[in-house]
């Protein structure tokens, strides 16, 4: 056995070759600076059924336009943050990046990081609905000026149904908040949750208490929070919103361990029947779309905390923008495609793959189950005023929000922490972070 | 089935003992055996269980894995694997791990026992400082120097290329130097200066007379660096931007997105992902069983 | 062809000596100077600014502002004291295993191989595959270990495992033992495989039971063994990171944190590269006191070989 000295010998002859194969070894992966400096892709998030349509989109870009190839990736959840973060401030940079807008638009702007596209935006806005509504400049634009372009609209003000737990169990689907606690005690000893949430991600808890807030506090008072400007997050209204939130994990309408496991449980409990509702953002369609679920799942609004004052405000709407990263050398090729981007042609394309989407007209090639969600993030963007909230986190610092609001809705869940410890901690770090 | 002890525990029942010594011997009471056979095999379970889950979760569909996990309803069949293959990526990502695992493996290995045998044979000033700064290295977590190090990376413009995760990797030396080094250390003089007598130069010391008998540190350097490498995630994340250079464990994590629960899918990625450095190790175990065995016998 | 060699590495001039070490040293060390050490420097150097991590042209310095931070920062202080008990725990409970196992293989029993063989089976798989699979089977309500606990009538055992701040970090602990058990068992083979046999043989003879020739013959013989897989597992304790971050994320609240996930957070998603830096320093500090002692201990060792031989 002379694998040692194979080995070595192995080494040696790589050493030596390394400088002439270097070349080959150095050779630039497909997006990664093709032919000259540009690197002619476009990143983005969206999985399931929306990567689909993204790369149909891609597809039809490239056949338009022989002359520049794009490339299409998605990135996923765990390596998001890292690869944009290194992405965008690289010397080659994608073409077309998706990121998070809001308050990291401003930041990346403020970093000289994005390219101005005040210009293009003014010509095309008429293809985007509801263009100049207040979310989509809190979305894009900083200093007043716009760095990107809304494509993909959730709401999740949406509560998923299982109607053969509800009908086993004689349940009813929750009108009022209360109606969680009702049904909560009727499972009780079943083994079937009411609802289910996991929250070792931190965000499916704290849209629990974001949706509450947004009912009791009103999208006004919590941009006033976010900015630390004439509210703060331990007033009145956001105590009450986490002390709902706190009673009904005292309830027992959360499953067991809610504070613990990922996103991914929580759908594999809703869709194995060990829960009766789910309260997730409108992407779920997306996943439903690709992997559809052994029952007929039913989608109802989310219950509000006074059915007799509904809100008609809601938590989400656009959670990404894409945009030119400003290191871009040639952006002739990215402005070809977000122009091939924002026409209803392409919206279509998004729609049909159950993406919801903010290309003026596409909403008709929406499948019928999306429609009703549809009608409702309509009825926020109509209903007088901002309409949507962004998830808070996108308001603040993480220290605030990762940290802060996302950990402690968690504890909250998991009772391992009360209302006022929460929305005193969250304040504080709220303060901490103005400074 | 070898194992590695017969030799030093050779002496069997059938070696004499004085009158009155107690022939407590080579077995051991039926309680006993079964109690080890016992908490063995439990452990053992917690090991190949999970293997098997995985095995069996990448047969089943996406929509099966999801509601019944640990079940074994739903439909049968080698989808998963069929759309991976029609996908395509999969192929690609292990290609890249494999080229990326041998070279710098390879090298690590030749670099180390190199230098090992530099830090076992000469004195020279700072040695200890050299060489102290060489544990520095092995205890820093990698992770820790990726943002520090992508910048690095980026200055000689190799970013997304196979030659910055080799170059990247081929600083994990302290390892190898270190295990070799201590190897070299306790070969008895005797053998270096009868081949100094020969008039050996260090080459040949080196090629001829250390490393044959370092068939086993080697090994385990090697091993060690193999699996490493491998499973490593952070610096294949963040220096490779194309997808078409994702080693395995980024294109696994490519599977977890944020809207997709394609489970069975991803079972079926791990387990191919898992299976090749399980066939690597079962093929390799032998080999270093026997370098250890023959060791033991020469030692 | 060949020079003489020196028979003596002493009486050689030193820089004859110091060319060859060099020669044969340079090409590993380089690597390792370019690709981890001149990292970490400018990781330290970071530590010193304010860096959010965007654009390379805003690093500010700002002395130690952040280290004086870490001072009064809570999740980092917690951080500490897990990585201290995950440190431990590990050290002990894989060395612990790892040596009884390979006591336990000494001889030859039929399946023994078999077992080795399985045992090693952990440290080939990747972490992303061992964090999903765990989430899976320690899922409260979809998973396997609690129905498992419930039928063998340790239900009372069966909880919310990740979720459960003082349940994580222990079982953190074991999945770090589990995943690294079979590379030190391994080890500890290769070393006992190399103890010459006539001292067991002698211990035979005096009539030693397996206890006793365990105890006072095996084990002190397997000393540096010893010393150095302590040693392995203390640098994997402080480096752990990847199990962590596959597993739970640091979470729930910040229970399973550890100072290199929490340094992670801090440069990818809390946009304060330079605060997340100065974490991994104090990371580094610590490994740098304990490579200080076992050089020293390496040193006392060496020395005390050389009187001996």
């Amino acid at each position: 056995m002379k694998v040692a000295r194979k080995t070595l010998v192995a080494g040696a002859v790589l050493a030596a070759l390394l400088p002439a194969w270097g070349c080959g070894l150095a050779a630039k992966g497909g997006s990664g600076g093709g032919g000259g400096e540009t690197n002619l892709a476009v990143w983005h998030q969206l999985a399931g059924s929306g990567n689909e349509a993204m790369q149909e989109l891609v597809d039809g870009f490239n056949a338009e336009n022989p002359d520049i190839a794009f490339q299409n990736r998605v990135l996923a959840d765990g390596e998001a943050d890292t690869v944009v973060r290194t992405g965008i401030s690289s010397n080659n940079p994608p073409a077309i990046l998706q990121f998070e807008g809001f308050r990291q638009t401003e930041e990346y702007a403020r970093a000289g990081l994005l390219t101005d596209i005040t210009p293009w935006w003014e010509q095309h806005k008429s293809a985007f609905s509801y263009a100049d509504g207040e979310l989509v400049k809190q979305l894009c634009s900083a200093d007043g000026k716009v760095y990107c372009i809304p494509l993909d609209v959730y709401t999740s003000n949406v509560l998923y149904v299982n109607p053969e737990v509800v009908s086993k169990y004689g349940l009813t689907v929750p009108t009022s908040v209360e109606d969680f606690k009702t049904n909560a005690a009727k499972l009780k000893g079943t083994g079937i949750s009411a609802v289910s949430m996991y929250g070792g991600d931190g965000w499916p808890a704290a849209q629990w208490w974001q949706l509450l807030s947004i009912q009791r506090c009103g999208i006004e008072t919590i941009n006033k929070a976010a900015a630390q400007d004439g509210a703060q997050w331990d007033d009145e209204c956001f105590l009450k919103a986490a002390q709902d939130v706190q009673g009904l994990a005292e309830a027992g309408v959360f499953p067991e361990g809610a504070a613990g496991s990922d996103y991914n449980a929580m759908m594999s409990l809703f869709l194995s029947g060990k829960a009766a509702f789910m309260e997730t953002g409108t992407w779920f369609q997306q996943t439903m779309a690709e992997t559809p679920p052994p029952f007929d799942v039913q989608v109802a609004p989310f219950p509000q905390v006074d059915p007799a004052n509904p809100s008609s405000e809601q938590l989400g709407g656009i959670n990404e923008g894409f945009g030119i990263p400003a290191k871009v050398g040639d952006k002739d090729a990215s402005y070809k495609f977000l122009d091939y981007m924002a026409t209803q042609k392409s919206g279509e394309l998004f729609s049909k793959a159950s993406v919801m989407n903010m290309m003026a007209g596409s909403d008709a090639a929406l499948p019928e189950d999306l429609q009703p969600a549809w009608q409702q993030v309509k009825s926020a963007f109509e209903g007088g005023g901002q309409g949507f909230s962004t998830y808070f986190e996108n308001l603040v610092d993480p220290s605030v929000g990762d940290q802060a609001m996302l950990n402690g809705a968690q504890a909250v869940v998991g009772q391992t922490m009360t209302a006022e410890e929460f929305v005193t901690s969250l304040q504080k770090a709220g303060a901490a972070a103005k400074k | 089935m070898t194992t590695t002890t017969t030799t030093t525990s050779g002496a069997t029942a059938t070696s004499a003992s004085p009158v009155g010594a107690t022939r407590r011997r080579a077995r051991r009471p039926v309680g006993v055996r079964v109690l080890r056979y016992v908490l063995l095999t439990l452990l053992a379970v917690t090991i190949v269980y999970p293997l098997v889950w995985m095995a069996t979760a990448s047969l089943r569909s996406n929509t099966a894995a999801l509601a019944d996990p640990f079940g074994f309803g739903g439909r049968w069949s080698l989808d998963n694997y069929a759309y991976l293959v029609r996908d395509g990526r999969m192929l690609t990502w292990v290609a890249n791990s494999v080229l990326v695992d041998v070279i710098s493996v390879a090298l690590i290995a030749a670099l180390s026992a190199v230098a090992a045998y530099g830090f076992s044979t000469f004195e020279f000033r700072g040695k200890q400082v050299w060489f102290g700064l060489l544990i520095v290295g092995l205890m820093v977590p990698p992770q820790a120097l990726v943002i520090a190090g992508y910048r690095w990376i980026e200055l000689f413009n190799i970013q997304d290329t196979y030659l910055a995760l080799i170059v990247t990797y081929c600083g994990w030396t302290p390892f190898g130097i270190l295990l070799m080094r201590n190897f070299f250390d306790s070969v008895p003089k005797e053998l270096r200066e009868a081949a100094v007598m020969d008039g050996a130069s260090h080459v040949r010391i080196f090629l001829q007379v250390l490393l044959p008998l370092a068939r086993p540190s080697l090994l385990t350097v090697v091993i060690f660096n193999v699996i490493w490498v491998w499973n490593d995630f952070i610096y294949p994340l963040v220096y490779m931007q194309s997808p078409d250079r994702y080693t395995v464990p980024v294109g696994v994590l490519q599977f977890a997105g944020r809207s997709t629960s394609q489970v069975a899918v991803q079972m079926a990625v791990l387990a191919v992902a898992t299976a090749l450095p399980l066939l690597v190790y079962l093929v390799f175990r032998k080999q270093f069983v026997r370098g250890v065995l023959e060791g033991a016998v020469k030692g | 062809m060949s020079t003489t060699v020196e028979p003596r590495a002493r009486e050689r001039r030193p820089t004859r000596q110091a060319t060859r070490a060099f020669l044969t040293i340079a090409p590993g060390y380089f690597f390792f100077v370019a690709f981890l050490l001149v990292p970490l420097a400018l990781t330290i150097a970071l530590s010193f600014t304010d860096w959010n991590g965007y654009s390379y042209d805003q690093i500010g310095f700002n002395g130690i502002q952040n280290y004086v931070d870490l001072a009064s920062d809570p999740v980092f202080l917690r951080a500490l004291v897990h990585n201290v008990a995950f440190l431990a725990g590990s050290m002990v409970l894989k060395t612990g295993l790892a040596l009884a196992l390979a006591l336990a293989f000494r001889r030859a029993f039929p399946g023994s191989g078999l077992f080795q063989g399985i045992f090693l089976i952990p440290s080939t798989l990747s972490l992303v595959v061992v964090g999903i699979v765990l989430k899976f089977v320690f899922d409260p309500n979809n998973g396997l270990v609690n129905p498992v606990l419930e039928s063998v009538g340790l239900g009372a055992l069966a909880g919310p495992w990740l979720a459960d701040g003082s349940r994580a970090l222990p079982l953190l602990v074991l999945l770090d033992v589990w995943v690294g058990f079979g590379l030190y068992l391994f080890i500890f083979i290769a070393g006992m495989a190399s103890l010459p046999g006539d001292v067991f043989e002698a211990a035979r003879v005096d009539g030693a039971g397996w206890w006793k020739e365990t105890l006072f013959v095996t084990i002190p013989m397997l000393a540096d063994t010893i010393k150095l897989v302590l040693l392995l597992a203390a640098i994997d304790g402080l480096k752990v990171f990847a199990t962590i971050y596959v597993s739970t994320g640091g979470g729930p609240s910040n229970s399973t944190e550890v100072l290199s996930t929490w340094a992670f957070f801090q440069a990818f998603s809390g946009n304060r590269v330079g605060y997340g830096s100065a974490i991994l320093v104090v990371l580094l500090v610590i490994t740098l006191v304990l490579a200080f002692f076992y050089v020293r201990q390496g040193r006392a060792d060496r020395l005390g070989k050389d009187q001996r031989s």
